[in-house]
């Protein structure tokens, strides 16, 4: 096993360990130690079988910043560089001419009065580098210094760590779907970093067929295009699946004509995966074949004030003709009867061993 | 809507159809993509479909001749050559104007842009 420091976001702490092991059941990762990752700490040594299974869940990881093939581990500086000239290839290895190298600061548990350049230098000092350049921009090798704290007010660190960085985790893909400059979003569109985290839980892989029955303008399977899945969803609302009407964006107005959920694949270059957003009612589980077969289904099903849940009746005018159904009237969907509906299509339409992973509205008590 | 869309769906939902599938399929407008053909994943989705449908929704875009009338026997056994003519069906034939339509009560389902429309709103036609 490989001792590597994974550096995890102190941000949706709640989701950290259900992503953690989701990612590695679905990628067959083992990690010797997972239970030791709690949520009040933000970096742990894990033991891993190998590098590569770390570089396959930081290509999943929205939770995780970066992890570290973990060279050395001290108490002080002092013992740090005593260490090191115990292990000289830690350094040698990577001391070559065609080599460059950065070496980076990192402290969780304090920020204040760090001077990240005068430990740099202070470890170059005792640490030389004699023979690889120095390339702060694209270094084909980079070692982080790693200090944590205790507590913000502690003058000392309580551990040190020193290693060579393994690649960081996902979390450019926030940024990248940020909502902003999304192209069409609607008035409930998921947090892009809860969509991917959503995607990950329901352990969305290549080639799965991907489908969310409450689509919206997509959210929750842009996620699942991006990660190589196969999606499609159905919408109630015409006005949504068509993108017309008012805009959600503030003194908008009318939704622009190239505004639709298309685009919005189209924009992130997954068009290829969109099979089709298809208008219906997602409580009518008979639209779906009996071959028809989805791998995950994902959901944000509607409530509250915002998105108010609808499905459709049977128009209950005398003079409607009873050959002739109509499918216009709508009424509320109370939000009991959209779970169940939700878990009874899962039911009927999940592969075996497939995951369903949908959203509810809980109120914290204090 | 992607061809393979067309294999799942069924108007088993409406009153007093009791098959509802496979639907009818008019495509007045479609366009024709190179999504990239990948082995393993044209398998996984081939084992999930439904032939006689499929060749519904191949005649409907006049590619019939493309994949063999009856089901052919195990998908592992196809050459790549054989699965990309599926894969060309299921995946890159995208309708953008057409209909779907219960072969029972011939209800017609719109396609627009490429969106169907199971609801039937009235006033598209």
């Amino acid at each position: 096993m490989v001792p590597v420091l994974v550096v995890f976001s102190q941000s949706h702490v709640d989701f950290r360990i259900p992503e953690f092991e989701a990612i590695c059941s679905m990628l067959s990762i083992r990690v010797e130690n997972m239970s030791s990752i709690n949520t009040e700490n933000h970096m742990f040594v894990l033991h891993f079988e190998s590098h590569l299974d770390v570089t396959k869940l930081l290509s999943r990881s929205i939770l995780i910043k970066f992890a570290i093939s973990l060279s050395v581990e001290a108490q002080s500086y002092e013992q740090l560089f005593q260490e090191l000239k115990n292990k000289p290839e830690v350094i040698e290895n990577y001391d070559v001419p065609d080599e460059s190298f950065a070496l980076r600061f990192f402290a969780i548990g304090r920020k204040k009065k760090l001077d990240s350049i005068e430990r740099i230098k202070m470890f170059l000092e005792a640490v030389q580098f004699n023979h690889a350049p120095i390339c702060l921009i694209s270094p084909v090798n980079e070692f982080y210094l790693v200090e944590e704290y205790d507590h913000p007010t502690d003058e000392n660190p309580r551990k040190i760590f020193f290693g060579k960085l393994l690649g960081e985790g996902r979390s450019e893909l926030k940024t990248k779907y940020n909502l902003r400059e999304r192209c069409y979003i609607g008035n409930t569109t998921m947090d892009p970093e809860l969509s991917f985290i959503q995607a990950n839980l329901a352990m969305v892989q290549p080639g799965n067929l991907v489908f969310d029955p409450f689509v919206g303008t997509g959210g929750l399977i842009l996620p699942a295009a991006e990660f190589g899945g196969y999606v499609m969803g159905t919408e109630i609302n015409y006005q949504t699946a068509r993108a017309k009407g008012r805009s959600s964006r503030q003194g908008v107005g009318e939704r622009h004509e190239s505004e639709s959920i298309r685009a919005n694949f189209e924009q992130y270059h997954t068009e290829d995966k969109l099979l089709s957003i298809v208008i219906a009612d997602s409580s009518k589980h008979a639209i779906w074949s009996s071959n028809a077969k989805f791998d995950v289904i994902v959901a944000d099903p509607p409530y509250g004030v915002r998105e108010k849940a609808r499905k459709t009746v049977k128009n209950k005018k005398s003079d409607a003709n009873e050959d002739y159904i109509q499918y216009q009237q709508k009424e509320d969907y109370d939000l009991e009867a959209a779970f169940c509906d939700l878990l009874n299509l899962a039911a009927m339409t999940l592969v075996m061993n497939g995951r369903v992973s949908f959203w509810y509205p809980v109120i914290l008590e204090k | 809507m992607k061809l393979f869309v067309h294999n799942f769906m069924s108007s088993r939902f409406l009153k007093n159809v009791t098959v509802g599938y496979p639907l009818e399929l008019v495509v007045k407008q479609f366009v024709e993509k190179d999504i990239e053909f990948d082995r393993e994943n044209t398998i996984v989705m081939l084992n999930k479909i439904q032939y006689e449908a499929l060749v519904v929704a191949a005649a409907a875009v006049n590619q019939a001749d493309r994949i063999p009338a009856e089901q052919p026997g195990k998908w592992e056994d196809l050459s790549d050559d054989q699965l990309k003519q599926f894969h060309h069906i299921l995946m890159n034939i995208d309708v953008v104007d057409g209909e779907l339509i219960c072969p029972e009560t011939k209800t017609v389902f719109p396609i627009r842009d490429g969106i169907p429309n199971m609801l039937k709103v009235d006033g598209e036609k």
